[in-house]
């Protein structure tokens, strides 16, 4: 009864799917059953196109949508924009977006003339120019500005500033309007992406809600059980659903 | 209600089930079966009656009748300006800034039960009316009316400019209307029942929902703003503390009209003979005491009166004026 749901987690940027960890485990608490993919950003090497970057996401739900399982894509900064691309080609297979701390390309597009967003995010300008990113890309650099933010990871992929770039190709494209249920949550204290308005939800979603969080980027980790709780309830709520547990109405 | 974050969900959602349980019913929680009592008061007067010495017994009665009326309708107008600005000033800055949904349903709800509100009060008048057999146009035009005033058009533009001060506004009145109450409470054999009542519901709701101005002005300072909006944040306040007066001034000088009236009906009568008591004095002096001394009028004219106002304006770090904090004193 539970096993016809697949939450799939993307991860942003420089972090890895590990930071999923707290959150899945949350997850799981109301969802025992269902299936958990995690997907990882892969090389460079191995990915040069935007569509070979959709390919790889589609690849890896292909299972789930062939089983008639419903998926819900979970994903945090770099990954929104992903989870927003890729909604559009699971169609009826998507159940929901639940997405964190993060902009899909037509979002921060619309924000190029808010200096606010500007101050805090003018770095992916320059990953979009190629050389530039790599003059820029300075690990120990990062890892010592992201340490002072309370971010620690052995694992930070610093190589992934490329899928920007990839990302970056979808910036003169309609963007679809999503009949599933998306859940977004900004911070309140975020250092890189101001908090969403609803007027920039709206010209992309049909059922959404958006939620401010009083903490910061990492609102994953930091309370992982809020974060759960929020994207449950709404969904709940979308679904009048009476259980939580009741998964099959998704 | 004490202040809540408006990031906490949990004590939000708890504010909303205290609200929903504890809501009065217009129709079945009020005795409008029973009459006015007009030979009782509505709002106690200060002893020494500083704004019309001398008054006779029947003159100070309908000064309390009509300034009870006249305080009605000062919070109805309040009450009734809301959903003209709802739009600006509440709904465009949730879209703004979309903290959560239990934001959302808790204006919904304050913005219902400040419409329930300003029906009470107009129920209350037409009752009154109609039991004393006066025309109610008649009497409106010696209260107070907001609509179309500069003091409201001034909140307009300031909403639709992306200022704040409609809140503060909203505090103030909120907080001079239980202390309204809070003053008609150790006199409370004196004064009639379903008056009373009123303002004992009346007072329930907003002590229960009284922070939601807080929250809103909390909103206002946290959301990404503008140069323009830097700038409201620091000074609605200052507009909140210094409109109201010249508009309640000015409202206050319609008792005049009472004059006009005295031959339609024996309480406009008994109400412009007292005028002369009010003539005698110094204008300088009625002002001075109208600001500072007079029941009901000071609190809401004079911000040092307000004593929930202070820990919002230090955390906002708004500009105040420099006014030293005074306490309302119920025993005058």
């Amino acid at each position: 009864m539970l096993s016809n749901v697949t939450f799939y987690f993307i991860h942003g940027f420089p972090d890895s799917e590990k930071v999923w960890q707290q959150y899945s485990l949350e997850l799981k608490k109301n969802f025992p059953e269902a299936e958990y993919l995690y997907f990882s950003s892969p090389q460079t090497t191995k990915v040069e196109s935007l569509g070979q970057l959709k390919e790889l996401h589609l690849q890896a739900l292909k299972g789930a949508v062939e089983a008639g399982r419903r998926i819900v894509i979970v994903a945090h900064d770099l990954g929104v924009p992903q989870a927003w691309i890729i909604a559009k080609f699971l169609q009826d297979s998507l159940g929901a977006l639940f997405l964190y701390n993060g902009l899909s390309v037509q979002q921060l597009k619309d924000r190029w003339s808010d200096l606010g967003q500007v101050r805090k995010s003018w770095y992916i300008g320059a990953f979009l120019v190629p050389g530039l990113a790599r003059l820029l890309m300075q690990p120990k650099k990062i890892e010592k500005q992201l340490s002072r933010l309370g971010k620690k990871d052995p694992d930070f992929r610093f190589e992934d500033y490329y899928l920007y770039r990839l990302l970056a190709q979808t910036l003169f494209e309609t963007p679809v309007k999503l009949k599933a249920p998306v859940f977004q949550l900004s911070s309140r204290k975020d250092p890189f992406i101001q908090p969403l308005k609803n007027t920039e939800l709206e010209t992309q979603a049909f059922n959404y809600q958006h939620e401010i969080f009083d903490g910061g980027h990492w609102s994953i980790q930091e309370n992982p059980a809020h974060c759960v709780r929020s994207a449950v309830d709404f969904l709940n709520r979308e679904m009048k659903m009476k259980k939580v547990s009741d998964v099959e109405s998704l | 209600m004490k202040p809540v974050s408006v990031f906490d969900r949990e004590a939000l959602q708890r504010q909303i089930d205290i609200q929903n349980s504890h809501a009065w019913d217009l129709e079945s929680d009020f005795s409008w079966e029973n009459q006015i009592q007009l030979e009782k008061i509505f709002v106690p007067l200060d002893e020494n009656n500083f704004v019309f010495p001398g008054a006779s017994k029947e003159q100070s009665l309908a000064i309390s009748q009509l300034l009870g009326l006249m305080i009605n309708e000062t919070i109805c107008e309040m009450e009734c300006s809301l959903p003209r600005l709802k739009y600006q000033a509440w709904e465009k800055v949730l879209d703004r800034y979309p903290v959560n949904r239990e934001m959302v349903q808790l204006g919904e709800m304050f913005f219902d039960e400040e419409d329930k509100h300003a029906k009470s009060f107009q129920k209350f008048f037409e009752k009154f009316c109609h039991q004393l057999n006066i025309d109610p146009k008649e009497l409106r035009q010696l209260l107070p009316s907001g609509y179309n005033s500069n003091f409201q058009k001034i909140m307009i533009k300031n909403a639709e400019l992306g200022g704040a001060a409609f809140w503060w506004t909203v505090a103030s009145v909120e907080e001079t209307s239980i202390q309204v109450f809070r003053a008609m409470v150790p006199r409370k054999t004196k004064v009639d029942p379903l008056f009373f009542q009123l303002h004992q519901r009346h007072a329930e709701e907003e002590s229960r929902h009284d922070n939601y101005a807080f929250m809103m002005i909390d909103i206002f300072h946290q959301m990404p703003k503008t140069f323009r909006e830097k700038v409201f944040a620091k000074t609605d306040n200052l507009l909140a503390e210094l409109l109201p007066g010249p508009w309640v001034m000015t409202e206050l000088l319609k008792i005049y009209k009472a004059k006009e009236f005295a031959h339609r009906h024996p309480f406009f009568k008994v109400i412009a003979d007292s005028l002369p008591l009010l003539e005698n004095q110094s204008r300088p002096e009625v002002l001075w005491r109208f600001v500072n001394s007079t029941p009901y009028i000071s609190w809401l004219v004079n911000p040092a009166f307000r004593k929930k106002q202070r820990d919002t304006l230090k955390k906002v770090q708004s500009i105040r004026l420099p006014l030293k904090e005074r306490k309302i004193s119920y025993a005058f």
